[in-house]
């Protein structure tokens, strides 16, 4: 049974006014502040609302998998916002990257999973599109299974100059699987990526087994 | 490794982490708040020990602290109907996505609060539902390079008969509407953009993994 959104692409000035929007915090990141109202789903309008909105670089996220062991790639590395949060700040992550400029998502895929795991992809998998935290923030990932020949891969990888200090590591699917589910790994990319493995590996294990 | 767990379990949330938070593997040089608005901003200085032994350098990073929230899915697992509501989200508008998102229930945790009933109460502001048992599906981080944000999110039994209508709070400007509908049609939102968000993927798909388990009638009595 289908099931229909109708407002949900629909961003015209007839549905949402903004009479306001300034940079509130310009540092490494920045904060917008909008004075805003939208059509409320009843009819009528809401009352004028200021919100903030902080402001991220869509980003990229790449689970490399390869179907012919069955094995996963993870990272291993600091992360300032788990050690803020009270969870373990060595996080077991998937490859990840800010996407700069002009670059196209499948470039900034390669690039990163080459200077986080030293690897080379050779079919990438547009897995989920997804908005990280839609109320405060823009922050939007793209998130794709990268298949990869898991052969000699791991180590310490990262690219000085940006202070990365990053471990991979192949792992049986069913250990990472194991690590999802003990929270061992908790983080929504890599939740996500394996979440969407568990439901794709058979047909991508028989595909590779040709 | 227990040298990487935080000291401590809570600590203040309305000032930068200190050294006395911090594991011993990880050395806070300077902390400073260059923004506070309803959201906050913390810049660090700080250092932390390298996997092939020994320190990084010192290095400066900015991190978003909006607090933390909890989620919940609410299934009816005899109906297989789930509950979605729809909302105004300033996020996704600015991010170029549909800015009404469609989602699972969420809320944020108040300082002293029980995840637990945060799930009830936003469940019934939101939804106008009861939930009847809270299942743990992740407490995860959003996102764990540049914000502090984690989500606990659960799957609320409920029974979906008569589900739906406006709802939320007016004096907050809340608006939303919730709709039960059957988990594929649900699921076969994914993809098509408004429903395209963590919470929701995460929720959804770990129901579609876990609904045959939940559908098995409970062993009664006799």
């Amino acid at each position: 049974m289908p099931v229909v959104f109708p407002w949900a692409d629909d961003a015209t000035p007839a549905n949402l006014q903004i009479a306001d929007s300034h940079t509130a915090f310009l540092g490494y990141f920045r904060v917008h502040r909008y004075l805003l109202r939208h059509r409320r789903h009843a009819g009528g309008w809401t009352g004028w609302m200021t919100r903030e909105v902080f402001e991220r670089q869509p980003t990229v996220a790449v689970l490399l998998y390869d179907p012919r062991a069955d094995t996963v790639v993870l990272l291993t590395q600091f992360r300032l916002g788990a050690l803020a949060a009270g969870k373990p700040c060595w996080q077991r992550e998937i490859v990840a990257g800010e996407i700069d400029g002009n670059e196209t998502p499948d470039a900034v895929a390669r690039r990163e999973t080459l200077e986080e795991a030293g690897a080379a992809i050779y079919r990438l998998i547009p897995m989920h599109d997804v908005v990280v935290s839609p109320g405060p923030s823009t922050e939007r990932a793209r998130i794709y299974c990268g298949l990869v020949d898991s052969r000699m891969l791991g180590g310490l990888h990262g690219v000085a100059a940006e202070q990365e200090d990053i471990r991979a590591e192949v792992v049986a699917f069913a250990r990472a699987w194991d690590m999802l589910r003990t929270g061992s790994i908790d983080n929504a990319p890599a939740i996500i990526a394996l979440q969407w493995l568990a439901l794709h590996r058979t047909e991508l294990r028989a595909d590779a087994r040709g | 490794m227990t040298a990487d767990q935080p000291r401590a379990t809570r600590r203040a949330i309305n000032a930068p982490l200190t050294n006395a938070d911090v594991p011993d593997s990880v050395e806070i040089l300077n902390a400073e708040t260059p923004f506070q608005g309803f959201f906050r901003i913390d810049r660090y200085t700080l250092r932390h020990r390298t996997h092939a032994g020994g320190w990084s350098e010192a290095m400066t990073r900015e991190l978003f602290e909006r607090g933390h929230a909890v989620a919940v899915l609410p299934y009816d697992p005899v109906r297989d109907e789930v509950v979605l509501i729809e909302q105004f989200r300033p996020g996704a508008l600015a991010g170029g996505m549909p800015p009404w998102q469609v989602e699972v229930i969420a809320g944020m945790i108040e300082p002293d609060e029980a995840p637990e009933a945060v799930a009830h109460r936003e469940s019934e502001e939101e939804a106008g539902l009861h939930v009847r048992e809270l299942i743990p599906i992740s407490h995860y981080l959003a996102t764990p390079g540049g914000s502090s944000e984690t989500i606990r999110l659960y799957c609320g039994l409920i029974d979906a008969t008569g589900a739906g209508g406006v709802h939320g709070l007016a004096h907050e400007n809340e608006d939303i509407r919730a709709r039960a509908m059957p988990f594929d049609a649900a699921f076969a939102q994914l993809g098509q953009g408004p429903a395209d968000n963590a919470p929701t993927v995460i929720g959804l798909t770990w129901l579609a993994l876990n609904r045959a388990r939940l559908r098995e009638p409970a062993p009664g009595p006799g």
